[in-house]
């Protein structure tokens, strides 16, 4: 969306109001454009389409209602508006004719009875709605002689504005539009010296930057990115916990189909259907991802059915917007008012998806929930992907070990405290005396009594898996309480204690065994142990109990199967002696075996075994440290700092996802299945998912067309269809969205709706042509992105007039190019790749671009259990410098610097953003972290450009904008320049603490080296804040 | 506001917004007027948004309104009726004994209790008695609410469909369980723009209680804008050093630094702008000069050096802790006097499935004195009158007990309670009414879109004729289905 919006127009958009004007009053209506937006607008929602609430028995949504007899009278007399029934109801001085009824809010304007008295004048010809008909490749309009283009697009453009006495804008100049060239096909700016080839001969330059665009990495990335937000692409699950989900595998293959120019009819039906192509590939099962992308709940007390239904009706409006340009969600409890959906067809749309397997609640902890598939990265070889999750853990371990941007000096002020008083270091040097599995193992082995009960890892069933609570108890008797007893737990995930009912310390994470002394808990006689094990993970990943006890008198009690085990444990379960519905605890896997291996040693390394080599450590900077002594010191700190210990407790969990991809090389994407082939459909009342009514199959909008006899009515029928070169609204849709891409605006503006309320196209030749055009070419993308970009009109300039603005307020004529600001993704790429920072790595995981501090774990479920993404860790490496497209997306939370220029948050399918323009905005610009670094990168880059200011600023502005500043512009800077020179000048210390930001090497600079750096980088800012920096020209 | 300030009010409307439209329109362009006299809090062009949204759309406030602002007191997780506001008698009397079948009737339960055998009837933990002139029933666990309650009106038949928080959150919020929907807020600066040149029309303030440490979680779409131009998502103002986001100059850039960086901005754009007649230059400039007020404004509001202690002996000491619900409030007054239009608090931690005693004590004791000192702070500064208090959660709770009696209880939407106060509320109110076992309406039910339609009625809007076309529907906060005007809690 990018017009130039006056605001006296907008004071008359409202509903139904097309931008571009009605016909004028000496050429005849347009029933599609000028009268049926009125009928549907004002008369549809009782006389249309809906048969469940219709009034009257009179429909106007079909020529054969509209003009029906009604028992001696007709609604419409072609070429007699006073004879007409509906010119007396909507003119009735009586309330109880007039129509629209005054209690819809909805009364017609005088222009809207002039009109369709005018039409009803003229003959009243009525035809379907436009989008619904087939698409008939329109004749190009005769060459117009002030056109000067022989491109079938100008020409249709040439045509409309000759109508209006309006011609095309003299073309951009080079620079605008080698620049053009580049954001709208890549998002990113050319390079100074792209640029001065393009200048050298930019007529003959023109398509061969175009091919060349085409053909990058960039330009898959560009139309991906778009990709996303229509496929609500997101990292994280979206309702409730919005924990992490895995489906980047996914993103992958959509930049992998654009990179290999995939036809987009293929594109369709790889991602509608690839699972039921004959002989699918790994690769067409994982495009199904595109309809696992709906959102998921790991809410407790979640009523499955619910969701599932609920999750296809995300599929639903996600398929129909993104493809058909249609809004069906009414029809999930009604038939639609406006278009001829019927809530029976809705429910055969339903059907195709009805077979997932797909729960309605998802498994916890791993993230995906079934059907999934795992597969090796597509864009990445498997050791690099390997290696990069390794340098993501590398990361999530230096936040842990220094955790200052969470929690600000309380290290240093503990690690203070701690010097000061060492007898306060806690968690050093343990008593605890086994000092591994092997050992202990060894131990049991040599003693007969204890031969064949290996301490082992317990769980109520052998595979660890299956329910969030697990209750264990042992009872055993004791001739008199030992001197010391102490007790070893580790539970993945988590464990409260009870020694004879009395709780003690409980283990909150298996890493991180807990010791405690429960000789004071003991009794001689008969004593009972109970502990709870709890499974974050809900049965995705293992869980499972590990219990060792061990008293001075040399005794000791570890887990095995004498103990008991019961999923649900009634009252007092912890304290009875005897209770029911206990079984034999089931051994999951014989202590020091993985997934847990040894725990004993993991703990020993945990505890050193002497205070001195940490205090010493202690004393070191921190970076001099020993990263495993550091470890040890921030498990002290964990201990006397609750937050640190959620804090290592939440990184751990992050870890765990990542070893587990180290492991297995393998990425999980969710994808469909026919898995429940035999789940029946009904239509729904009211759309609620307990209500079922009749019995539907698969099948299509009848007014829209139907399957072909005989096929089966599956999603691979559904793709066939949508992909038919019949279907009237595919290829319509898809070109709008393309033109949108390049020009801001569709050509049907509502490129979300192309129904019945949608508006009216500003070219409809146009579309047509382009539609039939595109389907001719094979469905080839880049034929049409080139076609458009080729044109004149594309090529004209931006600048607008004041006769411009009076004559086509909101450009939808294109007698000048439309000019607007970049899309969120590439305000930031923009700024990157101006700075020099851009990290080009194309596809793989999601990437952590640095945001304010704390803002996931504000909202999030940070700390209770084990959900990931609930708190936000940045990436150190330049990970946080990829592409914006790649920005790990949490939908409860998306990325800050995304939602302040307009990105939704990918909760559901979004044709289109819309634009605005905020002081938020400009905050972020001037200040957001990522800005600042690129203010630095830009100075860097200024410096390197010569030694006089004026050429360093005049190859920033360039870098910026892609041409030359202009006297007056470079004026400006260079006072600025002066001003800061001053100021930095006058204060190092807020020149080197604005310099420190950077990354210029502080040490080896003169204090006039820093002055100008620091000055420079202040006038990068400027230039990075310009209006035109992030402005498509 | 009477007849007469309603036909100033829109006198002032269109005076302001002719100004906007001789500097937005037809190249003729007045720069300077536009950064002399800037009411803008961004512009959209989205749909057929017009922009508006400094001023909120044409026509409206459709009647005079009652209410200028909003306060949004958001508590999240589902507060318990049966323990604060709903006096049952009869619950207690039953202790323990099951709930009826008849009763229960086909409710549908969570999957928390759905097997539940028994279902144990469980008093209210606190002590009901009268209060104020208005004789209002309402618990010992809210003893500072207790004092006020001649100024507020409780609403004892609230019900929604959802059954869970976040389908529950998502709907009271947004006015649809499925996401997707602009927020109350959102609609509310869409609608009427803002009243303060430097801060945004739709604040939002977390913080949460010590009753369930970490609450159920919250999403931004409970404040965001839906398909409205996302200029009207709700800012969130947090604790700490940058109240906005990226508010704070790069470390050793003076605020008088920034003023000339600005200048130099201004006057490259302003050249710009010469050349290219795009109207949305003329709107950043301007932007960015909100940015530089802003960041002092924002600041400002979070500064409470200039409250005397009687403000703290009011909200408690508490308020003086930046993050925490009574800080939130003070700072949600400090807004209402600047000209926030509207202010929301969410609050979690009121999701009480087990240890209810001892964490619903612990929640009112973190929200009870501070949402009553909201009241009486505004009515003692004469701002009650016009600005609209809301207090409530997604749904309430059961009447049985989860779990061993007297532990917690499950989420409940047939019936649940909130308050509201201020613009065009009559106090002293109880409306609604629900049977023995506060588990179904008797009488008067108000259906959460029935508050929207309430809330938006005190600001002046009728919600039916407040829409917003997209997906060929003209949207509304109150969705397709009817919804109506509480008028027995109007003044």
């Amino acid at each position: 969306m990018a017009l130039v919006v006056t605001a006296g127009m907008a004071a008359m958009a409202g509903i139904g109001l097309i931008e571009t004007s009605t016909a004028a009053d000496t050429e005849p209506l347009n029933f599609s454009r000028d009268i049926r937006p009125i009928l549907s607008a004002k008369c549809f929602a009782c006389h249309g389409p809906d048969s469940q609430d219709r009034d009257a028995d009179y429909r106007m949504d079909t020529k054969e209602g509209a003009f029906a007899d009604l028992g001696g009278y007709h609604a419409i007399v072609p070429g007699d508006p006073e004879n007409s029934e509906i010119i007396k109801r909507i003119i009735s001085d009586d309330e109880d004719k007039l129509m629209p009824p005054p209690k819809h809010k909805k009364p017609t304007t005088p222009e809207e009875v002039a009109l369709l008295k005018r039409w009803i004048a003229e003959g009243a010809p009525y035809t379907g709605h436009w989008a619904y008909e087939s698409i008939k490749r329109p004749d190009v309009p005769e060459e117009s002689a002030f056109s000067g283009s022989d491109h079938p697009v100008d020409q249709f453009i040439a045509s409309q504005l000759q109508k209006k006495g309006m011609g095309f804008s003299p073309p951009a100049p080079p620079e605008t539009l080698v620049r053009r060239l580049h954001l709208d096909l890549t998002g990113t700016p050319p390079s100074p010296e792209e640029v001065d080839a393009f200048l050298a001969d930019p007529e003959a330059g023109y398509a061969a930057t175009i091919d060349k665009l085409l053909g990058s990495d960039a330009f898959a990335e560009r139309l991906a990115s778009d990709w996303l937000d229509v496929a609500r692409y997101a990292d994280t699950n979206g309702y409730s916990v919005d924990d992490h989900r895995e489906m980047w595998g996914w993103r992958d293959w959509v930049i992998q189909a654009f990179r290999n120019n995939m036809p987009y009819d293929q594109f369709i039906r790889e991602q509608v259907a690839g699972d039921l192509l004959p002989g699918a590939s790994v690769q067409q099962k994982v495009a199904t991802g595109f309809l696992r992308n709906s959102m998921n709940t790991h809410e407790g007390g979640t009523i499955q059915e619910e969701y599932r239904v609920s999750a296809i009706a995300d599929k639903i409006d996600t398929v129909s917007t993104a493809f058909l340009g249609l809004t069906v969600k009414c029809a999930q409890c009604h038939d639609h008012k406006y278009d001829p959906i019927s809530q029976k067809d809705y429910y055969r749309f339903f059907a195709f998806f009805n077979h997932s397997s797909e729960p309605g609640m998802g498994a916890g902890g791993g993230g995906n929930t079934n059907p999934v598939i795992q597969v090796e990265p597509f864009l990445q070889d498997k050791n690099a992907f390997k290696t990069d999750c390794q340098k993501r853990i590398d990361m999530l371990e230096q936040h842990r070990l220094f955790p200052e941007i969470y929690l600000g000096k309380a290290r240093k002020q503990w690690e203070a405290s701690v010097l000061a008083k060492p007898e306060t270091l806690k968690g050093i040097g343990s008593t605890f005396p086994v000092h591994s599995a092997a050992q202990l193992n060894a131990q049991f082995n040599k003693d007969p009594k204890l031969k064949g009960k290996n301490p082992s890892w317990i769980w109520f069933n052998k595979e660890g898996r299956g329910h969030v609570f697990t209750h264990f108890r042992r009872t055993f008797k004791l001739a008199k309480v030992p001197r010391s007893v102490q007790l070893f737990v580790s539970c993945d995930n988590e464990a409260d204690i009870w020694i004879n009912g009395h709780k003690v310390q409980g283990n909150k994470d298996w890493r991180e065994p807990t010791v405690v002394n429960i000789t004071k808990q003991l009794k001689k006689g008969d004593n009972l142990i109970a502990i709870r094990g709890k499974d974050w993970e809900f049965g995705a990943g293992l869980a499972a109990l590990f219990a060792y006890m061990h008293s001075s008198d040399g005794n000791h009690l570890v887990t095995d199967s004498s103990w008991q085990a019961a999923v649900k444990a009634g009252g007092g379960w912890e304290k009875k002696a005897k209770v029911e519905g206990f079984t034999p605890a089931a051994v999951v896997a014989p202590l020091g075996k993985g997934p847990w291996g040894d725990v004993l040693a993991r703990y020993r390394g945990l505890r050193a075994q002497s205070k001195e080599p940490i205090l010493a450590e202690l004393r070191k900077p921190d970076h001099l440290r020993d990263p495993s002594k550091q470890r040890q010191i921030i498990t002290s700190f964990g201990l006397d700092n609750p937050e640190m210990s959620l804090l290592s407790r939440n990184i751990n969990v992050e870890i765990d996802v990542l070893k587990r991809a180290i492991t297995s090389g393998k990425t999980s994407v969710m994808i469909m299945d026919e898995g429940k082939s035999d789940r029946k459909t009904h239509i729904l009342d009211r759309g609620e998912y307990n209500k079922p009514l009749e019995e539907v199959t698969g099948g299509v909008p009848g007014a829209l067309g139907e399957l072909p006899q005989g096929v089966k009515p599956n999603r691979l029928a559904l793709a066939n269809w949508l992909t038919d070169s019949s279907n009237p609204l595919t290829a319509r849709v898809i070109v709008n969205r393309y033109w949108q891409m390049i020009f801001g605006t569709g050509i049907v503006k509502t490129a979300e709706d192309f129904g019945s309320q949608g508006e009216w196209p500003s070219h409809p030749e146009l579309i047509d042509w382009l539609a039939a055009e595109f389907v001719a070419s094979g469905w080839d993308l880049r034929k049409l992105v080139k076609l458009i970009v080729s044109s004149q009109t594309y090529r004209q300039s931006s600048r607008s007039t004041a006769e411009l603005q009076e004559q086509d307020p909101y450009n939808r004529l294109l007698a000048r190019s439309p000019r607007y600001r970049l899309s969120a993704e590439y305000v930031r790429d923009n700024a990157l790749t101006i700075a020099g920072l851009l990290n080009p790595k194309v596809g793989g995981p999601s990437s952590y671009p640095i945001q304010p501090q704390g803002l996931w774990k504000q909202i999030s479920f940070y700390a209770h259990g084990r959900w990931t993404a609930s708190q936000f860790y940045p990436d150190t490496d330049n990970s946080g410098y990829r592409r914006s497209m790649y920005h790990f997306w949490k939908r409860t939370l998306p990325p800050p610097m995304m939602t302040t220029f307009d990105a939704g948050n990918r909760e559901t399918c979004s044709a289109r953003r819309s634009l605005t323009n905020t002081p938020l905005q400009s905050l972020a610009l001037l200040n957001a972290p990522q800005y600042s670094e690129a203010a630095h990168g830009l100075a860097q880059r200024m410096i390197k450009a010569g030694d006089e200011p004026t050429g360093q600023i005049e190859h920033g502005f360039r870098l910026a904008t892609s041409r030359q500043p202009s006297s007056q512009e470079l004026a400006f800077l260079k006072s600025s320049y002066q001003e800061q020179i001053s100021y930095f000048g006058h204060s190092a210390k807020k020149r080197d603490s604005y310099l420190v930001y950077g990354r210029a090497p502080l040490a080896k600079m003169s204090n006039q080296q820093k002055n100008k750096t620091a000055a420079l980088t202040a006038v990068a800012s400027i230039i990075l804040n310009l209006d035109e920096t992030i402005t498509r020209e | 506001m009477n007849t007469e300030d309603f036909q100033n009010f829109n006198r002032e409307i269109s005076r302001r917004t002719f100004l906007q439209r001789s500097y937005g329109g037809l190249g003729g362009i007045a720069l300077g007027s536009l950064l002399g006299s800037n009411n803008l809090f961004g512009s959209a062009k989205s749909a057929s948004a017009p922009p508006y949204q400094g001023l909120g759309q044409p026509g409206l406030p459709h009647f005079p309104p009652k209410a200028k602002r909003v306060i949004y007191l958001f508590m999240s997780g589902g507060p318990s009726h049966l323990d604060l506001f709903d006096y049952k008698p009869e619950l207690k009397k039953r202790q323990g004994d099951d709930l009826p079948d008849s009763v229960r009737g086909e409710q549908r339960l969570t999957g928390m209790t759905a097997n539940q055998k028994n279902f144990p009837l469980f008093g209210s933990i606190g002590e009901f008695a009268q209060h104020g002139q208005s004789g209002t029933w309402m618990s010992d666990l809210l003893p500072y609410t207790s004092q006020v309650v001649d100024d507020i009106a409780v609403v004892r038949s609230m019900h929604t469909e959802a059954i869970n928080h976040d389908p529950g959150i998502t709907l009271i919020n947004t006015g649809s369980q499925i996401p997707g929907q602009p927020s109350a807020g959102a609609w509310a600066s869409y609608g009427l723009g803002s009243d303060n040149q430097n801060m945004p029309s739709y604040v939002v303030l977390l913080s949460q209680g010590n009753g369930k440490n970490p609450g159920q979680p919250i999403f931004s779409r409970l404040w965001g804008s839906g398909f409205l131009p996302s200029s009207h998502q709700g800012v969130m103002l947090r604790s700490g050093d940058d109240p906005v986001l990226y508010l704070n100059n790069p470390p050793g850039i003076s605020r008088e630094n920034r003023r000339g960086q600005l200048d130099k901005i201004a006057a490259i754009n302003k050249l710009k702008y010469a050349s290219h007649g795009d109207s949305e230059i003329a709107t950043r400039i301007s932007q960015y000069e909100m940015a530089f007020r802003m960041q002092s404004a924002a600041p400002e509001i979070a500064d409470l050096s200039d409250e005397p202690q009687s403000t703290f002996d009011l909200y408690g000491e508490d308020a003086r802790e930046p993050g925490t619900f009574a800080y939130n409030c003070l700072l949600s007054r400090r807004m209402a006097e600047r000209g926030v239009r509207f202010s929301q608090l969410f609050h979690r931690g009121w999701d009480q499935h087990g240890a209810l005693d001892k964490n619903l004590r612990a929640q009112c004791k973190d929200t009870d004195q501070a949402s009553a000192a909201l009241v009486t702070d505004l009515k003692q500064r004469g701002m009650l009158d016009d600005t609209l208090v809301i207090w409530g959660g997604e749904f309430g709770r059961t009447a049985y007990s989860q779990g061993a009696l007297g532990s917690g209880r499950d989420h409940h939407g047939r019936c649940f309670s909130m308050w509201m106060a201020g613009g065009g509320i009559k106090g002293g109110t109880t409306y609604g009414e629900t049977d023995d076992f506060g588990y179904n309406i008797l009488k008067d039910p108000v259906h959460v879109r029935d508050l929207n339609a309430t809330m938006l009625h005190t600001l002046g809007i009728d919600h039916e004729r407040f829409t917003f076309p997209f997906q060929g529907l003209d949207q509304r906060l109150t969705g397709v289905e009817h919804a109506h005007v509480v008028k027995g809690i109007l003044a």
